[in-house]
């Protein structure tokens, strides 16, 4: 299971990397799903186990995020089911 | 059976490869054998892809730090038709010019967008410090491997691993040389420089 963060602009997503990559926590880059949004924004995916790292990470260097969600795949297709 | 051999000590890639070719041309249509000989792995895994391409047999033996190739060439080389995919070939490890950081940050984006296509790219070369991407530090290996899942054929240049001394991270996919880069591009139904 894959979870995905938004961000509120470019920096913030940029920021967030370099928090992660200075944390060692694995991540993977990808554009902002057209469901999500027409904007050209960044997001991060991190697997279930990082989970936790990445959102006391986030939380504690302030990263401005915008949602947070659960990938989910159905029938080949990636669904994107927000959590709170 | 007429023979040729080919003395490629010392000599760096693509030399190993483009003489072995010539060597086999040589030969003509009634066939032969070539013997070469390379001093390094890569060499070695270079000549073989080529020859298995075009279905000659190939007898790699150590000879004490070198290597003999025995080739045995039984019809004309095979003329390769031109493949209709797409070949994107990454010279740098960033989207665009500008800052570093956001370039850094769009290819990821890119390449994982690659993951997504219903066609997924034939070939992936890299190059330059583009060759960084398929290293172990490399933040788009995860991606990398869904497209390799895919069917994504990725080359990296050896020359570049050497240069950057990476070669001992390459972490997916082959070494390479500008011979094949070329003729991967040549190939191609469409090449995209990055």
């Amino acid at each position: 299971m894959e979870y995905l963060f938004t961000f509120v602009n470019t920096f913030a997503a940029i920021q967030a990397q370099d928090r992660l990559d200075v944390q060692k926590i694995p991540f993977n880059v990808m554009p902002l799903p057209s469901s999500l949004g027409d904007s050209c924004g960044i997001c991060l995916r991190v697997k279930n186990n990082d989970l936790a790292d990445v959102q006391n990470e986030f939380k504690q260097s302030k990263i401005a995020l915008t949602g947070f969600y659960q990938i989910q795949v159905i029938n080949g297709k990636k669904r994107y089911q927000l959590c709170h | 059976m007429e023979k040729i051999e080919v003395n490629a000590l010392g000599k760096p890639c693509p030399l190993p490869v483009i003489e072995t070719k010539k060597a086999i041309r040589q030969l003509g249509d009634t066939g032969g054998q070539v013997t070469v000989l390379v001093d390094n792995d890569v060499a070695v895994k270079n000549v073989t892809k080529m020859v298995n391409a075009n279905h000659y047999q190939i007898d790699a033996q150590p000879v004490g730090e070198n290597f003999q190739l025995a080739i045995t060439v039984t019809q004309p080389m095979a003329t390769q038709e031109p493949h209709a995919g797409l070949v994107i070939a990454f010279g740098r490890n960033v989207l665009g010019e500008g800052d570093p950081k956001l370039g850094q940050i769009l290819l990821k984006s890119y390449i994982y967008s690659l993951t997504e296509l219903d066609t997924p790219p034939e070939h992936l070369l890299f190059f330059n410090s583009g060759a960084h991407l398929t290293s172990q530090d490399s933040g788009v290996l995860d991606d990398l491997h869904t497209l390799e899942d895919k069917g994504s054929q990725i080359s990296t240049c050896g020359t570049c691993l050497d240069f950057y001394n990476i070669k001992d991270q390459l972490a997916i996919g082959e070494i390479t040389n500008m011979y094949a880069i070329v003729e991967a591009m040549d190939q191609a139904g469409k090449v995209v420089t990055i």
